[in-house]
C-alpha cells in the first residue's frame, strides 16, 4: 500500500493500492467498516473490474482505475443527480489532458459514458449501499489511459493512441482535483448548471437511437432530459417514455 | 345480470366508503348485481399520467386495479414491505445468471443486500431494515419499479 502521491483537495485522503478484486468493492467494504469518506481508492490492476450487470471491465496496469466512497454527498431525493454530476467531472478532467483542438471530439454518452469520436474511453459504475453512518455512495471510474480492449463488442479507444499520453498518477490527481470541484459546485449551487454543462456536453439528443432494457429493445428519439437527468424517448407512436436505465446505441 | 345499465351512484357511494374507512376493496351484492370498488393502496404511480407510468410497465401492473388488487395489495399492505426508495429498474440478483440476493424462505439479518435498484448506472444496493424471514417477493428480475412500490416483504 502507498498512501503517498499528489496533493489530494481538502478534506479528501487517497488508498493507493497495488492489485484489488475491484476499486469499488474495496470501497463498499471500507464504508462498511464505517470509514465515511470522502476517500479514494485506487489500483494498478484489478483482477475482478466490472461494469453495469456484472460485466467485465479490462483491468490491466496502465490504466486509471479509482473509486470515491462518499457518505450522504447530498439529501436523499437529489441522488438520482450524481450520476450526471460524476459525467461532467470525468469530462472535465479527460479534456484537460487532452491537446485543445481535441477536445471538441469528446462527449458524453447518457448518462455517463465518456466518448472520443465516438469511441468509449471511459467507464462509470456508481454503487449504493446504506451503511449505519447513512448512505454510502461508491464511484467507480475507469480510464483508458494506454490500452483499450478490443472485444469489447463496441467502439473503444485510450488516451495514448488518440494523441494525448498520460500516466494513472497524473490523471488521477487532475480527476481528483475536478471531482472536488464540481461535487462542491452541486453541493452550493444545486444541479442546474451540472444539468446545463452535461447538455452542452452530450451527444445524440435530436437523433434516433436505440435503447436496450433489460427485457426488451425501444428505438426512438432522444428528445431530452427531465429534470431528474432521465432519458425522454419519443416513440414511433408519439408516446413520450422516461428512461432511467438502459443500454443506448446510436442509428437505426 | 338482468340490469343492462348500473346505477352509477352506488359505485360512488361505495368509492366514498372506500375511502373513508381506507380499506382497499368493497364487494356488496343486491338485487342479483354485484358490484366490487377496489384500489390500490401503494403503487398509485402505475395510473398516473405517461410521464409517470413508462410504456414499459409490466403487463400486470397497467391491467384494470380491481384485477390487480387481490395480487398487489394484500402483501403491499403488510407490515412487513419493504418500498422502492426510487425510481429505476430492479435486479434480483447482481448479474444476470448469478443467484438471487435472496429467496422467499430465507432468514435475512438488518443490512443484508435484498435486490438492486438501477437508476442511470446507479446501482443502489436495496438492504434489508429488518431481520426477519422472506415471505413474498413481489417483483420480478429486470422490471422497472416506481417510487414507493413494495419490493418484498419480510415477516
Amino acid at each position: 500500500m502507498r498512501d503517498q502521491g499528489p496533493a489530494l483537495p481538502q478534506g479528501y485522503r487517497a488508498l493507493r493500492l497495488e492489485t484489488v478484486g475491484s476499486t469499488n468493492a474495496e470501497a463498499l467494504e471500507r464504508a462498511r467498516e464505517g470509514d465515511p469518506g470522502p476517500v479514494w481508492i485506487t489500483a494498478r490492476r484489478q483482477e475482478g473490474g466490472r461494469g453495469r450487470q456484472g460485466r467485465r471491465w479490462t483491468s490491466e496496469p496502465g490504466n486509471l482505475y479509482a473509486s470515491l466512497l462518499l457518505t450522504d454527498p447530498v439529501e436523499a431525493a437529489r441522488i438520482g443527480e450524481l450520476p450526471l454530476v460524476v459525467a461532467v467531472a470525468v469530462h472535465d478532467a479527460v479534456a484537460e489532458v487532452l491537446p485543445p483542438p481535441l477536445r471538441p471530439r469528446l462527449a458524453i454518452k447518457w448518462p455517463n459514458d465518456l466518448l472520443f469520436d465516438g469511441a468509449k474511453i471511459t467507464g462509470i459504475l456508481i454503487e449504493g449501499t446504506t451503511v449505519p453512518a447513512g448512505r454510502a455512495v461508491v464511484i467507480g471510474i475507469g480510464i483508458n489511459c494506454a490500452h483499450y480492449p478490443d472485444d469489447a463488442g463496441y467502439a473503444a479507444t485510450d488516451l495514448s493512441r488518440i494523441g494525448a499520453p498520460v500516466t494513472p498518477d497524473e490523471l488521477f490527481a487532475i480527476l481528483a482535483e475536478k471531482m472536488a470541484a464540481r461535487l462542491a459546485m452541486w453541493q452550493t449551487r444545486g444541479f442546474a448548471p451540472l444539468r446545463d454543462a452535461w447538455m452542452a456536453r452530450v451527444v445524440g439528443i435530436g437523433t434516433t437511437i436505440r435503447v436496450r432494457l433489460p427485457r426488451e429493445e425501444h428505438t426512438g428519439r432522444f428528445e431530452a432530459l427531465d429534470a431528474g437527468g432521465r432519458l425522454l424517448l419519443r416513440r414511433p407512436d408519439g408516446r413520450l417514455e422516461t428512461i432511467s436505465a438502459g443500454d443506448v446505441f446510436f442509428g437505426d | 345480470m338482468a340490469k343492462t345499465t348500473i346505477d352509477q351512484t352506488i359505485i360512488r357511494q361505495l368509492a366514498e366508503i372506500l375511502k373513508d374507512t381506507d380499506l382497499s376493496e368493497i364487494e356488496v351484492e343486491q338485487e342479483g348485481l354485484r358490484i366490487r370498488v377496489a384500489r390500490t393502496l401503494v403503487a398509485t404511480a402505475h395510473v398516473g399520467p405517461a410521464m409517470m407510468a413508462p410504456s414499459y410497465a409490466p403487463p400486470q401492473a397497467a391491467a384494470p386495479v380491481a384485477d390487480a388488487a387481490p395480487l398487489v395489495v394484500d402483501p403491499a399492505k403488510s407490515v412487513g414491505v419493504v418500498p422502492s426508495p426510487m425510481v429505476g429498474t430492479c435486479y434480483l440478483a447482481a448479474e444476470p445468471g448469478a443467484r438471487a440476493f435472496v429467496s422467499v424462505g430465507d432468514t435475512v439479518r438488518v443490512g443484508q443486500t435484498l435486490l438492486i435498484i438501477e437508476a442511470m448506472k446507479h446501482m443502489n444496493q436495496i438492504s434489508a431494515p429488518r431481520a426477519g424471514k422472506i415471505t413474498a417477493i413481489l417483483v420480478e428480475d429486470g422490471q422497472p419499479v416506481e417510487y414507493g412500490e413494495p419490493l418484498v416483504v419480510i415477516e
